[in-house]
């Protein structure tokens, strides 16, 4: 396999696009202002431990949006991109199994995002640092599990991105993917309890049906740093295995696989 | 050995066949020149031996390994400059060279701007590619297909987009590699560059081989190479003997005075028709034997017209591409 060579060039590649840059740029700037700002009020009030975690669920929710647009961004051309460019013939020229061009782009483009998400999360653990260093484990969790938010929706757009020989319509299903997975899977238990009348704890499995999306993963994989003291509220007892943190990085592990190995699938048997 | 085995490869699009049945061997060593009009499957041939597209039906075999299932083997010891391909705008020229390198496991080995050298593109090691131009577009991959020094290559149109300096230092540059060892496969649709460097070619004509010959032997079967237009100023029979006695003159006919319908070229004029080489030969002849040249002029036989002929005669079993052919062949030639 060949895949690091994909990947090394892919990322010297992408990294230097100048498209991606307003978007990371705009993510950047956006968690470390939103951690400075934060920081600089709530810790004159409340116990430091519990005002870290509340700017670490803020800083998930703003990640929530605008980590999935950059991935997108950043992934949906990675493959189809190619093709319609012509560079593939270069690429494929070389002695690459299509498994290791789709790996390749995959690695190659998580990295750049990955690049973005460290450096905005990073910025804002020094920031908060300064004031709560106790807390650093916290924002660390947070920042690997928004890393692997970020590289299930880079697999969901180079999944897509392979498996399609237009680009139009690789970013149409990326985006889709977001909108679906962010907007509307997330209001699953509302629909729920509105259709069920309103009353009554909601059944964890509805959670775990919101789970199954990358978003609701993500939002349950924060359990690891936030507890899940909301979430037991919720559902009127205690949390069953498949609704604990881990469950929900599986599910993101598995946004990760899923897509990356479908789209490999469809990319093998493609004429170029 | 055989470098490249087409067996009955046919390749559909939906209701267009690509390739109706292509039968081809390449020999391990030689320069063979894979010629045809825009359209006749050229390309789609060499997208099968990359494994960039699926037969519909048949093999193909490069270097011994099954260019389907073994297809990645087939790249590891085939250099290739693809066809209707784009360089990688954000990286530099010594990037591209480094990543065939290391796509081939040969980084260590590998010296980029020796190689760029090579393909006259070494002061432009460390420029992005994205402000090529399409000949230099053309240098860098060849640079990159000659990474690892390998058993085949690949040229789909290599001459597209070289100005007639870059195009002479492409053929230089193919002998070197078939001195070296290498099998070069070489599709054009200009016929002139073939010409000057093949050893055999095949025609393809309408998704089917046509044709294949070695280049001599093509020429041979269309007759005489040359025709020299010979004016003198007078023309003893003598003159006419000796040419006709010249090594390498096939016939030397002597033609009316054209000097009345054509001013100047008053005297009686000759043709020649013999052998490149005979050219000077043929000439001395008539002047050392009392016809002194005031004027001369030559017509090649040229490949183009081999191919005209060979397309044409497709054409005639019902085939509809001859004129493509000729425009094709005349309009890009040099």
């Amino acid at each position: 396999m060949t895949w690091q060579a994909v990947a090394r060039k892919d990322f010297a590649d992408a990294i230097r696009s100048r498209s991606l840059w307003p978007v990371a740029g705009l993510f950047v700037l956006v968690t470390t202002g939103t951690s400075l700002v934060l920081t600089l009020f709530s810790t004159q009030s409340a116990s430091a431990a519990d005002s870290v975690v509340g700017i670490a669920r803020l800083l998930k929710l703003l990640a929530g949006v605008l980590v999935p647009v950059t991935a997108v961004l950043v992934g949906y051309r990675a493959v189809v991109g190619e093709r319609e460019t012509g560079s593939i013939k270069l690429l494929l020229s070389l002695p690459h199994e299509r498994r290791a061009v789709v790996l390749g782009k995959l690695v190659g483009r998580s990295a750049v995002v990955s690049v973005a998400v460290v450096a905005g999360f990073g910025l804002s653990t020094a920031v908060v640092a300064v004031f709560a260093p106790t807390t650093l484990p916290v924002f660390l969790g947070v920042t690997l599990l928004t890393v692997l938010f970020a590289v299930a929706f880079v697999a969901i757009a180079v999944g897509l991105s392979a498996a399609t020989g237009s680009a139009r319509r690789a970013a149409a299903g990326a985006f889709g993917a977001f909108v679906v997975s962010d907007i509307v899977w997330q209001r699953v238990p509302g629909i729920y309890n509105v259709l069920a009348g309103g009353s009554g704890p909601t059944p964890a499995w509805i959670y775990f049906v919101q789970r199954l999306s990358p978003s609701g993963a993500y939002n349950g994989a924060f359990a690891a740093v936030g507890g899940s003291s909301s979430l037991q509220a919720s559902i009127g007892g205690p949390v069953p295995p498949y609704l604990t943190w881990w469950a929900a990085v599986a599910v993101l592990v598995g946004w990760i696989v899923l897509p990356t190995w479908l789209g490999y699938r469809r990319f093998e048997r493609a004429d170029l | 050995m055989v470098a490249i085995e087409c067996d009955g490869l046919r390749k559909e699009f939906g209701a267009v066949t690509a390739l109706g049945g292509v039968d081809l061997a390449v020999e391990e060593g030689e320069i063979f020149g894979f010629l045809g009009p825009n359209g006749a499957g050229k390309s789609t041939t060499i997208d099968v031996l990359l494994d960039f597209v699926r037969p519909t039906a048949g093999s193909a075999t490069v270097l011994g390994h099954d260019a389907q299932a073994e297809s990645a083997a087939v790249r590891q010891r085939t250099g290739v400059l693809p066809e209707g391909f784009e360089v990688y705008d954000r990286l530099t020229a010594r990037q591209h060279v480094r990543f065939a390198a290391e796509s081939k496991g040969v980084r260590d080995e590998t010296d980029p701007v020796a190689l760029l050298e090579r393909v006259g593109l070494a002061e432009a090691a460390d420029r992005q590619a994205g402000g090529f131009s399409k000949g230099m577009g053309q240098r860098l991959a060849l640079a990159m297909a000659l990474v690892g020094d390998p058993d085949l290559l690949i040229l789909d149109e290599p001459t597209a987009g070289l100005d007639p300096n870059g195009a002479r230092q492409l053929r230089e540059l193919i002998r070197t590699e078939r001195d070296r060892g290498a099998t070069v496969f070489f599709s054009s649709h200009v016929l002139g560059q073939v010409e000057a460097v093949c050893d055999r070619v095949a025609i393809l004509q309408d998704g089917r081989v046509a044709a294949v010959e070695r280049v001599d032997d093509l020429r041979t079967e269309m007759g005489a190479d040359t025709t020299l237009e010979v004016t003198v100023e007078r023309l003893p029979d003598d003159a006419l003997a000796a040419a006709r006695a010249v090594d390498g003159v096939e016939t030397v006919t002597a033609e009316p005075d054209a000097g009345g319908s054509d001013g100047d070229a008053a005297g009686p004029t000759v043709a020649v028709a013999c052998r490149p080489g005979a050219k000077l030969a043929a000439l001395n002849a008539l002047a050392d034997n009392g016809a002194p040249v005031a004027d001369f002029a030559t017509t090649d036989t040229s490949l183009e017209d081999v191919f005209v002929a060979f397309t044409e005669e497709a054409a005639g079993d019902g085939g509809s591409g001859a004129d493509a052919v000729a425009d094709g062949g005349r309009g890009d030639r040099r």
